[in-house]
């Protein structure tokens, strides 16, 4: 029997700063189609152009709220390309040890702050009310728990912005990321100050962290059956080893790579595009980032984002924290990464098929953290004190950049065209584009409208399973509005 | 200029309070700077960045030694590291609202609160969840906004627009004001 066909509305969907609206058709409880809607403009890259080459350091930091040590690293390495300089390995360590403590922040503010609360009942105040009505199966111990660790959490990320702080000269918009490495001075206390709160870290992602995720994941060992997605990944790798000055040639800890069909792929950065058949742009489609125009138009027909696709290839790819730990798992080449991902798998009983989906996702993040956090005590004991930090560099009157950079939550790059000593162009491509991208010029949907397509929804009026496929890609866009908003009342959901 | 002020109500208690067992986040004493005003929006945006903008024309002036003037950007809940051991707290951003642009708004956040509800969740907005999680700092600092409300806020530029360039000085000499009335010796 046919009935008809309901679409149901999420907005917002990502319940830190930012607007994503999720538009999905349920025909018969199955998801028969799915738009996933940025519904603000970017292009804070124009603010760059004409501006000295230096400043892009500082203003890509105010692209995004939650995100700010990413973009400067990405923005530092463009310009280390186009100046022609590489950090020393102070400088490279200082950098790595930045992102790590910000990786570390963002991954447990995902899972605690964000996430978690799809899954389990909180006290019936703020903020856990108002909450939407769903299948929680969590036992009264386990809840408990969670309301406590949740609160842990606060303390823990708060320990993890330190530790970032302590090397970046000041959290938010850091003070010490610079072309050719960083101009912070180590000094005995930087690294004994690091060392404490990381144990504090570290204790925590493996006796609170890791297990809570196994023990939601346990409850909810269906969804290693929901969410798939396009099975494409892609990640521009983390932590730099060395200073090959070829960026898909340097060593990193996170290899850089792709993984297609399965098979683990090298990145060739003239292969990514964005198109925007589907994006309010005028401007050309399926062009490479360093050449690309942002001309928005709202009207066009047929668009329903203002987010571009990116693609590789004409593909679609998925990026983020299970992208890195598939590709580190398929490629053998992280010996402790398949330890710990075999090892999660064989206590939860699931196969390595059952990373590819939501709680695929978070056992990634969560894993990927761990692995982390223990990077950096040994990245923090190899920071040599009175050794130079910074490369000497010059700005060229005219030169090309591009950074490559994995960001918490995926591949994020930075291209840079600077042209009488001033920035003539600018582009980034931050990870949430990846994931929450439209449909491309080909027609195929982005990865989080394909890991919603035939999800079963056994009540439109409560959607909580593509909530929960939602928030697993941990989606972050145009996170940089800070407007506050009395009396304009936010729905939880709308049904059309 | 329309300035309407509340009255700030005294601040509620940390929630989740009845459950002792909840751990706070600790502040290991007052801070020497004891008051902070905190600029907060997109430097990027125009009128959104209207916070930023005035910080930074405090930041230039003489204040009172107990008073740290911080940009916060559009940091949420990492400001919070900033908010530990200060009695009071000053928060500048703009302010959708149904106003001339230029206006002020006086308010404490639970005002916020009760005007913004339904809400989808604490952390729509990182200034929420910054305002949220101050509520667990031991002791709670008191807490002022001053919303302003913007001309426009989706232009791209680092500049204010004219109208609130206009209105800049009186807005800061406003929060200098509020500064006054906190450190009566100024």
């Amino acid at each position: 029997m046919k009935t008809i066909a309901t679409k149901i509305t999420i907005d917002p969907m990502t319940r830190i700063e930012g607007h994503l609206k999720i538009e999905a058709t349920v025909d018969n409880h199955k998801v028969v189609e799915a738009k996933s809607e940025g519904t603000l403009y970017r292009g804070f890259e124009q603010i760059l152009v004409d501006r000295e080459p230096l400043d892009a350091i500082q203003i890509t930091q105010r692209f995004c709220g939650v995100c700010p040590v990413p973009h400067a690293i990405a923005s530092a390495q463009a310009l280390d390309n186009a100046f022609g300089v590489m950090p020393p390995p102070n400088g490279r360590l200082i950098r790595n040890i930045v992102q790590g403590a910000n990786y570390i922040q963002s991954h447990v503010l995902h899972f605690y702050h964000l996430a978690s609360l799809d899954f389990y009942r909180g006290p019936d105040i703020p903020p856990f009310v108002p909450r939407y009505e769903a299948d929680y199966r969590l036992p009264d111990t386990v809840r408990e728990a969670l309301v406590n660790h949740y609160i842990q959490a606060y303390q823990i990320r708060l320990k993890a912005h330190e530790l970032a702080a302590i090397w970046a000269g000041k959290m938010p918009h850091m003070a010490s990321i610079a072309p050719g490495g960083v101009t912070i001075i180590p000094r005995i206390d930087n690294i004994t100050t690091s060392l404490w709160r990381l144990k504090e870290l570290t204790d925590f992602i493996d006796n609170v962290y890791l297990p809570d995720v196994i023990t939601v994941a346990q409850v909810y060992r269906d969804y290693f059956q929901i969410g798939a997605g396009c099975k494409n990944f892609l990640s521009f790798g983390l932590f730099d080893l060395d200073a090959e000055p070829e960026v898909t040639k340097r060593k990193r800890f996170f290899p850089m790579g792709r993984m297609s069909n399965g098979r683990i792929e090298p990145v060739d950065p003239r292969k990514i595009t964005e198109d925007v058949a589907a994006s309010w742009y005028d401007s050309p489609s399926h062009v490479h980032p360093s050449k690309a125009d942002t001309l928005p138009n709202p009207a066009k027909p047929g668009a329903y984002s203002w987010l571009k696709a990116p693609r590789y290839d004409g593909e679609v790819y998925e990026v983020g924290p299970l992208a890195r730990m598939a590709m580190a798992y398929q490629s053998k080449s992280m010996p402790k990464a398949v330890q710990l991902i075999d090892e999660s798998l064989s206590t939860l009983r699931v196969g390595p098929e059952a990373l590819y989906s939501v709680m695929g996702r978070h056992l990634s993040r969560a894993l990927e953290c761990k692995l982390v956090a223990d990077e950096l005590s040994s990245m923090i004991m190899q920071v040599k004190l009175e050794e130079p930090v910074c490369a000497e560099h010059k700005i060229p009157d005219e030169a090309e950049g591009m950074g490559l950079w994995c960001a918490a939550r995926g591949a994020l790059g930075h291209w840079i065209k600077i042209k009488n000593g001033k920035i003539a162009r600018y582009q980034a491509v931050v990870p949430t584009t990846w994931n929450a991208s439209p449909r491309d010029d080909k027609g195929q949907p982005g990865p989080i409208e394909q890991a919603m397509l035939g999800t079963t929804v056994e009540d439109t009026d409560n959607p909580f399973a593509l909530a929960r496929i939602v928030r697993s890609f941990d989606p972050c866009i145009a996170c940089a509005v800070h407007l506050l908003e009395p009396g304009k009342s936010v729905k939880q959901f709308r049904i059309l | 200029m329309v300035t309407r002020r509340k009255t700030a109500s005294t601040f509620p208690p940390s929630f989740l309070l009845s459950a002792k067992r909840f751990c706070l986040i600790e502040t290991k004493g007052m801070k020497e700077k004891n008051i902070l005003i905190l600029g907060l929006g997109n430097l990027l945006l125009g009128d959104e960045g209207v916070g930023v903008h005035v910080v930074r024309r405090l930041q230039r002036m003489p204040l009172p030694p107990e008073v740290e003037v911080i940009d916060g950007g559009t940091g949420g809940f990492e400001l919070l590291a900033l908010c530990r051991g200060r009695k009071k707290i000053i928060i500048v951003d703009a302010m959708q609202i149904d106003a001339e642009p230029g206006a002020v708004f006086r308010f404490a956040p639970e005002e916020l609160a009760k005007a913004s509800r339904p809400v989808f969740s604490a952390h729509e907005g990182g200034v929420y969840e910054l305002l949220h999680s101050m509520q667990m700092l031991a002791p709670p600092p008191e807490v002022i906004i001053y919303g302003i409300a913007p001309a426009e806020t989706q232009r791209m530029s680092m500049a204010l627009s004219a109208t609130l360039a206009r209105e800049l000085d009186e807005i800061v000499a406003l929060i200098v004001a509020e500064v006054e009335r906190m450190v009566p010796s100024m």
